[in-house]
């Protein structure tokens, strides 16, 4: 088939459900979705930063009333996990907000973009382990130290907290593998496609 | 650059064809055609202020469409349904699909689902190319030399011409 008769094809094609927005509809539509875009970020920016200030308020207070050595260790280490997250996910937010993206650039450009956004995307969720999984886990683990459960019920909660902890970071991983990695194959060979023709 | 409400609506009004067609070959699924769309206008109405007349507002809006396009299939993509995602695959039913896009046109079935098949900067070029979008147009697009343009073409249509020949058996 040659690239004429394709053309030729291509120009015959109807669009079904022809938009007919007036000029007064589109300004409403725009809005709303701008408005629903923006409230859609701030509302997951703050649930995340809400979740770990209920950890530090929580652990927080139970490190100061709790007599257990364990308990009290438990309770510090997520304090500070929950801090450390809170920080994490605070200066990830600053960096998307920072480097948005310049739709009007170049394909070129907005490739490379996009592919510095996923290669970001991938190191957070490859590494999860130790920014995320292990500072609440460990922190578990010794807060059930020092609780008053039955050494029975403490190894089967450890276990527990571990099985699902390990389940976690597998389901990023992989999201890792079967996500990012072929995206980021898929646009790397575009914009390798790109530079071929260019030489 | 100063434009009225008017004049943007104008401006996607004329547009909207070219626009449309676009979102169809980077949306994977018809549902997902509509808020590619949409992403695409509020796009283009945050960034009418930094046109700068390098181009016409046509190539200019078909740039910001393209764009708008490979990042919308990246976040389709990533979202983070872990688990969504490992109870289908664990799942032996099939997948809940959407209903793939299909028109009354079997051969242009045929082109967009062979345009599916390019990588994101083939998809465009070939697509400009259909939209009667000129070499120096796909250049300002793509960021490549105007006789590269043409280069990249041929080697498009040789890709496209072996998946059609082959879906019509006459390959």
């Amino acid at each position: 088939m040659e690239l004429d008769e394709l053309k030729h094809i291509w120009k015959q094609q109807e669009i079904e459900d022809e938009m007919e927005y007036s000029q007064s509809e589109l300004m409403v539509l725009i809005n709303n979705k701008m408005l629903s875009l923006e409230k859609e970020i701030k509302s997951r920016d703050r649930l995340e930063i809400i979740a770990c200030a209920m950890i530090v308020l929580f652990f927080g207070y139970i490190l100061f009333t709790s007599s257990s050595m364990w308990t009290q260790i438990g309770s510090a280490t997520l304090v500070l996990a929950g801090i450390f997250i809170a920080y994490k996910l605070k200066s990830a937010q600053i960096k998307r907000k920072d480097e948005s993206a310049q739709y009007d650039h170049s394909m070129q450009e907005h490739l490379s973009w996009e592919l510095q956004q996923l290669r970001r995307q991938k190191k957070l969720l490859k590494n999860v382990a130790w920014w995320y999984i292990a500072p609440i886990v460990v922190g578990l683990l010794f807060f059930t130290m020092g609780s008053e459960m039955g050494l029975v019920i403490q190894v089967v909660y450890m276990g527990g907290v571990l099985a699902f902890s390990g389940f976690v970071w597998y389901l990023n991983q992989r999201t890792v593998k079967k996500k990012f990695e072929p995206l980021i194959k898929e646009i790397r060979e575009a914009i390798k496609s790109l530079k071929e023709t260019d030489k | 650059m100063n434009i009225t409400d008017e004049k943007f609506a104008s401006i996607i009004k004329q547009n909207e064809d070219r626009l449309k067609h676009l979102c169809r070959v980077y949306a994977d699924r018809k549902a997902d055609e509509e808020d590619l769309f949409q992403e695409i206008l509020i796009q283009a109405w945050r960034s009418l202020p930094s046109f700068d007349g390098k181009a016409s507002i046509d190539t200019w809006l078909y740039r910001l469409a393209v764009n708008t396009a490979i990042s919308f299939v990246r976040k389709r993509k990533t979202r983070q349904n872990y688990y969504d995602d490992y109870k289908k695959e664990q799942s032996s039913q099939p997948q809940d699909r959407h209903m793939p896009h299909h028109s009354d046109n079997e051969q242009l079935d045929k082109i967009y689902e062979a345009i599916s098949t390019l990588n994101a900067s083939e998809k465009a070029i070939i697509t400009m190319y259909l939209e009667d979008f000129s070499y120096a147009e796909i250049s300002y697009v793509a960021d490549i030399t105007e006789n590269y343009v043409g280069v990249k073409l041929n080697r498009i249509k040789k890709k496209l011409s072996n998946k059609i020949d082959s879906s019509n058996g006459t390959g």
